[in-house]
C-alpha cells in the first residue's frame, strides 16, 4: 500500500486449482505465479497477474493470461491475413509480435466467481490446446487442402454427447426481452439485438435500425474444433474500405489492456469479401452446461456496450476519433 | 485497327484476365470498336454464335473522380427460340446458370461491375458466362422439354459437407443459418433467404452448386406489379451484383437462381463472393422494383401521348 494504490494479492481458488494441476505436469516449468510449456520452438505460457483495479462487487483479484508463440514455420502473415485468420480463432486472438505469430487469451478472475470450476477448466484447456488447435487453424487457413487432415488429427468431437436443452434459449430470450432487448430464439441458439444508436430496436423490422446483432449458437460447429458454443457480434456498418484489419488489431489490443473486462477467449476478425468487422468466439465442447450459453451472451452484451461507449459514432460506425475522445 | 484509348489499369487487367480464361474455352476476345465516353465493344465467336461484350464507365460515376466500370454480355438467341420463350421466361430461366433470358430482346444477358477485390474470380465467371450462358440455358431447356432431364448422373458435385460447414461458421453472424446435408441456408434478417446446395443433376453441367436467393414480395412496395422479365432487364442495366443467373417469380417470392459448375470451384474466394453478392442483391431488390415501376409508368405515359 503506497497511500493511493492498493495492490490486491488475494489468491483465488481458481488460481490455486490451476497452478496445482499444472504443477503435476513434469514437462512444464514453473514461473512466478504461472507455468511455461516449451515444445520445440513453440512455447505456451499461463500466468496470473495481479491487478491494481478496485475489486468491486465481485472481487476482481487477478488476470489469467494464456499465450502461445509459434516457432518459425515460414513467412509471418500480414495484418489482413491475421484479421481473416481471427474469424476462426479459438482460445484467444492471433497476433504478430516481433515477427512471430502467436495467440493469446486472458480472463479476469473474481473472488466471487460463481462458476469457478468451469473457469479453472477453461484456463487449463486454453493452456493445453492453444498450440495444437491454434496451429491447426493457421495451417488450414493458409493451406486449405490440409483442413481435412488437421481436423482428423485434432479429433475434436463432432456430435454432442450431452446436447444442449433447447428450453435454455427460451429462458434466455425471455430474460433478455425483459431487459428491453429484441431477441429471437431458435432451437439451437439465440439472436439478440443491442441498439448502438437511434430508437429503432430491430433490424428484423427495419433494415436501417442501428443495432448490433449478437449470436450464441450450439449448432455452428467449428471447421476444426468440432461442436461447441459459437458466439458473435456483428455491427451494422463496416469500417471504411481497407481499414478493417487495422480495426481488428486495435480492438484486440485495446481489449487486452482493459483491467476489468469480460473474458478474452475470441477475437475481432474480418469476415466476407466486404471486410466485415465481427467479433467471434468458439468454445469447443460436446457436453452442454446449463448456464454457459447465457453467460457467453452476457459477455457479448458487455463487449457490445463497451464498443458503443468507446468507439461508436451514430450513423457512421466505429471511429478512432470517438476512441481518442473517449 | 487503331489502339483504343487506355482504361484504368484494373479494368485493363480485368479484360486481359477474362481473355486468358476465355482461351481455356478456345475462344478469343476480339476488340471491335471504342464507345463514347469511355468504353469498348468486343466480340467473341462462341461455338453457338457470336457474343457481344461491352465494357463501359457507369453513368453514375461519370462525374466522380474515380470511375466505376461495368462489363455487359449480350448473346443473341435464335428468334424461333425466343418466340417460343415469350411469356415463359419464368419457366425457362429456372435453368439459368450464368445469365438471364430476355425473350423480348432475343438474348441471354449477363453483367458485372468490374471489381477491385477478387477481380480474377469475376473475370473467370465472366468468361464462363460468355462461353456458356446462352448455350447452357438453351441446351438445358431442350433437355427438360424433351424429357431427357433424368439421364444418368455422370458427375457428383465437387462441393462437400466440409465446404458448407466452413460457410456456416464464417457467415453465422449474418442471420439465422441452417447447416444441412450437402447444403446450407441463411436467412438474412428482413432481406430474404439464401440456399446453397451441392447438386449433381444440372441438365447442362451435371455436378455443381445451385444457389437460390429467395426474397418475399411482401414488404417491397409495388413488387406485385413487377415481372421477373422487368427485374432481369433492370438487373442487367443497373445491378450492383453480377447478373450471373436470373430472377424468376415463384408464387409470393422473387427467386434469383444461379448455378456454379464444378470446374469453377477453385476460383479464389468464390463462396465468399456468392454470399456477399446475394446480400447485395437482396438489399438492392427494392431499388430494382422501383426502377421497373418508374420505367413502366413512363412507358405508359409515352404510349398515351403517341
Amino acid at each position: 500500500v503506497d497511500g493511493r494504490k492498493v495492490k490486491w494479492i488475494v489468491i483465488s481458488q481458481i488460481e490455486e486449482w490451476v497452478l496445482g494441476e499444472l504443477a503435476k505436469q513434469p514437462e512444464l516449468q514453473a514461473l512466478d505465479r504461472g507455468f511455461v510449456w516449451q515444445r520445440g520452438e513453440d512455447v505456451s505460457r499461463l500466468t496470473f497477474e495481479p491487478t491494481t483495479v478496485e475489486p468491486g462487487d465481485f472481487g476482481l483479484c487477478v488476470t489469467a493470461r494464456i499465450e502461445t508463440l509459434f516457432g518459425d514455420r515460414g513467412p509471418v502473415p500480414g495484418p489482413e491475413a491475421i484479421a481473416k485468420l481471427n474469424r476462426r480463432a479459438c482460445y484467444g486472438a492471433y497476433f504478430v509480435q516481433e515477427g512471430q505469430l502467436g495467440i493469446r487469451a486472458s480472463y479476469c478472475i473474481y473472488d466471487k466467481e460463481p462458476a469457478a470450476h468451469w473457469v479453472a477448466i477453461a484456463l487449463l484447456r486454453a493452456m493445453g490446446e492453444q498450440l495444437a488447435l491454434g496451429f491447426g487453424i493457421v495451417h488450414s487457413e493458409f493451406v486449405p487442402e490440409s483442413l481435412p487432415a488437421n481436423r482428423s488429427n485434432l479429433e475434436y468431437p463432432r456430435t454432442w454427447s450431452e446436447p444442449p436443452d433447447p428450453s435454455i434459449f427460451e429462458r434466455m430470450a425471455a430474460d433478455f426481452t425483459s431487459r428491453g432487448l429484441i431477441s429471437t430464439r431458435g432451437r439451437h441458439g439465440l439472436v439478440l439485438e443491442v441498439p448502438l444508436s437511434g430508437d429503432k430496436p430491430s433490424r428484423m423490422f427495419d433494415p436501417t435500425a442501428e443495432t448490433a446483432l449478437l449470436h450464441v449458437s450450439t449448432d455452428v460447429p467449428h471447421p476444426l474444433a468440432g461442436v461447441g458454443y459459437f458466439a458473435s457480434i456483428a455491427i451494422p456498418f463496416d469500417p471504411p474500405p481497407g481499414t478493417t484489419p487495422a480495426w481488428c488489431q486495435y480492438l484486440n489490443d485495446t481489449e487486452r489492456t482493459m483491467r476489468d473486462f469480460v473474458p478474452r477467449l475470441g477475437a475481432w476478425g474480418m469476415r466476407s469479401l466486404d471486410g466485415e468487422l465481427v467479433y467471434s468466439m468458439f468454445w469447443p465442447t460436446n457436453r452442454a452446461e446449463g448456464a454457459v450459453a447465457g453467460t457467453i451472451m452476457n459477455w457479448m452484451v458487455q463487449r457490445t456496450l463497451w464498443l458503443r461507449e468507446r468507439f461508436w459514432v451514430p450513423g457512421q460506425g466505429v471511429s478512432m476519433r470517438q476512441a481518442t475522445n473517449g | 485497327m487503331a489502339e483504343p484509348a487506355p482504361l484504368p489499369k484494373h479494368v485493363e487487367d480485368f479484360i486481359a484476365t477474362t481473355g486468358r480464361f476465355l482461351s481455356q474455352f478456345k475462344l478469343n476476345l476480339e476488340f471491335k470498336d471504342e464507345l463514347k465516353p469511355e468504353g469498348r465493344r468486343y466480340v467473341v465467336e462462341a461455338q453457338d454464335g457470336p457474343v457481344e461484350i461491352i465494357v463501359h464507365r457507369t453513368q453514375r460515376s461519370l462525374d466522380r473522380p474515380v470511375g466505376e466500370y461495368r462489363v455487359r454480355v449480350w448473346a443473341n438467341t435464335d428468334s424461333e427460340f425466343c418466340r417460343i420463350a415469350a411469356d415463359k421466361e419464368d419457366m425457362l430461366n429456372r435453368t439459368a446458370t450464368f445469365g438471364a433470358l430476355l425473350a423480348a430482346e432475343n438474348a441471354v444477358v449477363s453483367q458485372a461491375l468490374i471489381p477491385t477485390v477478387a477481380a480474377d474470380t469475376t473475370a473467370g465467371l465472366l468468361a464462363v458466362a460468355i462461353a456458356h450462358a446462352r448455350r447452357s440455358l438453351v441446351a438445358s431447356n431442350a433437355k427438360v422439354f424433351s424429357g431427357r432431364e433424368g439421364e444418368p448422373v455422370e458427375q457428383m458435385s465437387a462441393w462437400t459437407d466440409l465446404d458448407f460447414e466452413g460457410l456456416h461458421y464464417d457467415y453465422a453472424h449474418l442471420g439465422i443459418g441452417d447447416l444441412g446435408r450437402w447444403g446450407w441456408r441463411m436467412e438474412f434478417l428482413a432481406a430474404g433467404t439464401l440456399t446453397i446446395n451441392a447438386v449433381h443433376n444440372n441438365p447442362y453441367w451435371g455436378g455443381g452448386l445451385l444457389c437460390l436467393l429467395r426474397v418475399p414480395k411482401k414488404g417491397i412496395n409495388g413488387a406485385d406489379r413487377v415481372s421477373s422479365r422487368q427485374l432481369n432487364t433492370w438487373d442487367h442495366l443497373v445491378g450492383d451484383a453480377p447478373t450471373f443467373g436470373a430472377w424468376l417469380t415463384d408464387d409470393d417470392d422473387f427467386v434469383f437462381v444461379r448455378f456454379l459448375p464444378n470446374f469453377v470451384k477453385g476460383l479464389d474466394s468464390l463462396m465468399d463472393m456468392v454470399v456477399s453478392q446475394s446480400m447485395v442483391r437482396a438489399r438492392e431488390l427494392p431499388m430494382l422494383v422501383s426502377a421497373a415501376l418508374e420505367a413502366a409508368a413512363l412507358e405508359s405515359v409515352g404510349d398515351a401521348a403517341s
